[in-house]
């Protein structure tokens, strides 16, 4: 009973996220404590927390230093690290190692390991159990020493990434075949390669207090708005979950509003594209375990842009632009217009279209409505199939699904062919936004469209596009108003919303983002760069 | 008609009286609530065929003698 | 302060714009026919010349209080009594106004576009969408009408461009036939329809942007208006004729009718409803703001959301209950309506001015006011 209430109690509160439900923390695993000095039972309290783990690796060696030998063990999760080297480091030089330095007098052993042996970069101190755990677990491999107080973790994660390929839900025609991949330290490196800057700043932190995800905040100081920067790290910071699985996780926790279908943060997989909203003033935020990257703030515009319309020549973009806005009104109100149009407003066809489409629809047992509304299910049901398929059987049985069942339909006299144009003309356009949730987000009200042109023919739609503006009006992302460039009407963004304009008028960076440095570059007079 | 006037009626009692009662504004709610009965009265005499008296009547009838001279001024 | 909204100038004159157009374009033309006959557009340049003087005395009167609404400055210069009646007299207004042209709306749906369709259903979901505007508040209403701006312009210019081809000149013949009498009477109606209704604007005036720029902007947005009525009001004479502009009772749609682009391309006039549509929509938007945000002042309560579905309930039975005829509200607009309108929307804000300028003391921009 409590849980069925649950989630509607929770609907009245808009929060950013169900507040601990502390789980899984009876054991001592998430209690740190201090680091027990003897090697047996730091290693008994390990394994015993690990749960006797098979891939949990525990090498004990006998070091020689100082002219006495030390207890000292190697823990590692084999698998997570790789720890060739280090092995190398610390078994290969046996014999004294003080002998091997040549110094006079006792040094301690943990400096002496720490300082002069590993023959890996990164090395941090661990002091607590709990630390000691996340070492191990990200990849770390763990020299701990008996007696010591002390552990050492050095960085061994070598944990198998997949290759760098053309990320699949984004492909472009011109330009870089990169797509991010599911490691946080690849992708921030793929960045930053797109920009060589000192001011490319970053921050991590670590969210999810079962999977203890690594989260990463990029931004380019200087140009980025300060204010925006404290705010998601507010946000980030007021999370509390179990678990971040995928970007989508924080991406709902730390939106502006949660009553929309339209997505207010920008999600990729491309570099370029992150790289581009960076040099904008935006921020990105990198989740381990993902290759789709947020970037933040996102208004309407962004949803309806490609990076490629930065790398054709501009009246290409802008022609494609101008398309994809098309498409967009399509993909929106095609089923509806098409229902208001043959219930309501028949003057408005021409008449010897209107004879065919009148003919054609004699002997259809339904009306205008149920017949677009059966055939948007069964397109739906059709594409949502066709993307789970595996893909040897996907390609034919999308085709002949939609072929055999439109033709089918047809002449069963269950839709018009009128219907079905309507429905594959829609769905396609649908396709030609890129960004996928907002698609989606298409897809959805497109529904609700169609009911009120059923019902109030052409006035329905209008008073449908009044509440859908109304509410787009009214969104905000991370403070910026959703519609901004339309509006308020910024007439120097106008350069970058619907055409795109040659590179030599991109001289100032979008208005609301960029507070701290506006202007891209030093003046440059237009026309043809060679004079 | 009067379904939905009561529909509404109970979002706003659900939505905004609820909000306005935990935050003590007790000047908006019973002006609200008074308002709210207005209307609901208005709703059913309208249903049951009541017929409401028309404030554009009111109007001509203050207005019609200066009308009448202003127009015919200018006829 | 109830409202924390805040709009820019351009945004103050582009809801002039619309407002000005709102139902004045539906119904105007028909009554500057049937009084100017085909002098029916010299009757509106007279409506729109006169219009402006007063666009320009609500800006005075509202730059004499920069950071307050029309009803909060009435009860302060006028008492606490005198200033209450005052302030719910215009508040009726605004109200009245509010039923009237959701009723326009309405009459215009279902006489031309959707004759099976109860009047009521219109005009309830129309008030959905309006409480929504007004719930989201003064800026989502702003944004809004800047993105709709454009398409309200590009229909406009289609309607006045494809008609090109069936003006006939000699329509407008015999010019001057009426007399002057009969255009100042024309006049009366584009007087009273838009520009006395403007006065709703001094209640949006203390949001809107840089105080020095307000009067630019909503003169701006009038003249703009009153240009589009003058030229609409010419075309239904050249194109259809006075005769039948002024039986029509929306004889700017019957305009669109007679669109013909080639074989192909007619009967598109329900598209074309679409601004007629839009523009009411921002009046009709505009003046249930004004009337709440009014009724909330006088009676000092913290928001005015509550009021918003009681009151929406209201005028939706104010609207059916408001004439029951279309022969009755023509009458009423045009020997009526003037002179209400006339006390309301300048004998009332007349004598505000007055106490303002008695007491001496108008409200510099420069005393700070307190945000809630």
């Amino acid at each position: 009973m409590v849980s069925f209430l649950y989630p509607f109690k929770k609907l009245l509160k808009k929060g950013l996220g169900p507040r601990g439900s502390r789980g899984p923390e009876s054991d001592g695993a998430n209690r740190p404590g201090p680091l027990p000095r003897s090697l047996d039972d730091t290693l008994r309290i390990v394994k015993e927390a690990l749960g006797g783990s098979p891939d949990l690796v525990i090498r004990r060696i006998s070091m020689m230093i100082n002219r006495r030998p030390h207890q000292t063990a190697i823990v590692y999760i084999d698998g997570l690290a790789d720890p060739k080297e280090l092995l190398e480091s610390l078994l290969a030089d046996s014999g004294d190692m003080q002998a091997n330095l040549k110094s006079a007098g006792d040094v301690e052993p943990l400096r002496l390991i720490r300082q002069y042996l590993l023959k890996v970069g990164q090395v941090n101190g661990v002091s607590d159990l709990g630390t000691l755990y996340h070492a191990i677990l990200s990849g770390d491999t763990c020299i701990l020493l008996d007696g010591a107080s002390e552990a050492i973790a050095a960085g061994t994660g070598s944990a198998k990434d997949r290759n760098i390929t053309e990320p699949a839900s984004q492909a472009v025609l011109r330009g870089p075949r990169e797509g991010f991949a599911e490691t946080l330290r690849t992708n921030t490196a793929l960045i930053r390669r797109k920009i060589k800057n000192p001011n490319l700043w970053m921050e991590t932190r670590r969210i999810g207090d079962v999977t203890k995800t690594d989260v990463a905040i990029m931004y380019i100081k200087g140009i980025v708005n300060d204010k925006t920067v404290n705010e998601v790290r507010q946000r980030l910071d007021r999370i509390r979950i179990d678990s971040i699985l995928e970007s989508g996780y924080i991406e709902e926790l730390i939106q502006d509003e949660t009553y929309t279908p339209f997505p207010t943060i920008f999600n990729t997989e491309r570099p370029d594209a992150v790289a581009g909203g960076l040099l904008e003033g935006r921020i990105a935020i990198l989740v381990d375990g993902t290759p789709f990257v947020l970037v933040v703030p996102a208004l309407f515009t962004h949803f309806l842009q490609t990076p490629e319309d930065y790398y054709q020549r501009a009246d290409i973009s802008s022609f494609l632009r101008i398309l994809r806005y098309v498409c967009l009104f399509i993909a929106l109100f095609g089923p509806a217009a098409y229902i208001a149009v043959t219930t309501f407003h028949q003057e408005m066809i021409p008449t010897p279209l209107l004879l065919s489409v009148i003919a054609a629809r004699e002997g259809i047992p339904f009306p205008a409505f149920v017949e677009a509304f059966l055939m948007e299910i069964t397109f739906e049901i059709l594409r949502e199939a066709g993307v789970r398929m595996p893909r040897t059987v996907g390609q034919a049985v999308s085709i002949v699904g939609a072929l055999v069942i439109g033709q089918s339909a047809v002449e069963a006299g269950l839709v018009g062919p009128a219907m079905v144009i309507v429905v594959s003309i829609t769905a396609i356009s649908n396709f030609v936004i890129p960004s996928y949730n907002m698609g989606i987000s298409i897809r959805m009200i497109r529904f609700p469209f169609m009911i009120l042109a059923a019902t109030f023919g052409l006035y329905g739609i209008l008073i449908g596009s009044i509440v859908m503006v109304l509410h787009l009006c009214s969104l905000r992302s991370f403070g910026v108003p959703y519609m901004a460039p339309f509006a308020p009407f910024i007439v120097e963004d106008q350069k970058d919303n619907i055409f795109r304009l040659p590179r030599w008028a991109m001289v100032t960076r979008p208005r609301y983002s960029s507070d701290g440095n506006p202007v891209r570059e030093k003046e440059r007079p237009p026309g043809k760069p060679g004079r | 008609m009067i379904w939905i006037a009561l529909i509404a009626a109970a979002c706003v009692v659900r939505f905004e009286y609820v909000k306005l009662y935990r935050r003590k504004q007790f000047k908006d709610l019973s002006i609200s609530a008074c308002l709210l009965g207005f209307a609901m009265t208005l709703f059913i005499l309208r249903s049951a065929g009541v017929p409401i008296p028309d404030p554009l009547d009111w109007i001509s009838a203050v207005y019609k003698p200066a009308s009448k001279i202003i127009l015919s001024a200018l006829s | 302060m109830i409202e924390k909204g805040n709009i820019n100038t351009r945004q103050y004159s582009i809801l002039s714009l619309l407002f000005s157009l709102g139902s004045a374009i539906l119904i105007v033309p028909s009554a500057l026919t049937s009084a100017a006959k085909q002098d029916g557009w010299i009757a509106a340049i007279v409506g729109v010349a006169a219009g402006i003087p007063l666009i320009a005395f609500y800006n005075a009167l509202g730059a004499r209080h920069p950071d307050k609404t029309l009803i909060e400055y009435t009860e302060l210069l006028l008492g606490k009594w005198v200033g209450k009646i005052v302030g719910l007299l215009f508040f009726s207004y605004f109200f009245l106004l509010s039923a009237l042209v959701l009723r326009n709306v309405g009459d215009f749906i279902t006489t031309i576009v959707m004759p099976e369709t109860p009047i009521q259903a219109v005009h309830l979901i129309l008030l959905i969408a309006i409480a929504m505007g007004v719930g989201l508040g003064l800026e989502v209403i702003a944004r809004s009408a800047e993105i709709f701006l454009p398409w309200v312009l590009l229909l406009l210019f289609f309607l006045i461009v494809f008609l090109f081809p069936k003006i006939e000149m000699d329509r407008i013949q015999p010019v001057f036939e009426s007399g002057i009498k009969a255009i100042l009477r024309g006049s009366l109606s584009v007087i009273s329809i838009p520009y006395l209704e403007l006065v709703v604007f001094l209640m949006i005036f203390p949001y809107a942007g840089k105080p020095e720029r307000r009067g630019a902007a909503i003169i701006k947005g009038g003249l703009i208006g009153g240009t589009v009525l003058v030229v609409i009001t010419l075309l239904c004479v050249l194109v259809l004729g006075w005769d039948f502009a002024s039986r029509h009772t929306f004889p700017s749609y019957t305009l669109a009718k007679k669109i013909q682009i080639g074989e192909f391309l007619q009967r598109i006039e329900v598209l074309v409803a679409i601004i007629w549509f839009l523009t009411i929509f921002f009046k009709l938007v505009l003046c249930f703001y004004a009337s709440l945000l009014g009724l909330a002042q006088l009676l000092k309560m913290n928001s005015y959301r509550p009021l918003i579905v009681p009151c929406a309930m209201i005028v939706l039975i104010v609207s059916i209950v408001v004439y029951p005829n279309i022969v009755y509200f023509r009458i009423f607009a045009s020997e009526i309506w003037p002179f209400y309108a006339l006390t309301m929307g300048f004998l009332l804000p007349l004598l505000v001015w007055i106490a303002s300028m008695i007491r001496s003391t108008g409200d510099t921009a420069s005393k700070s006011r307190p945000r809630a």
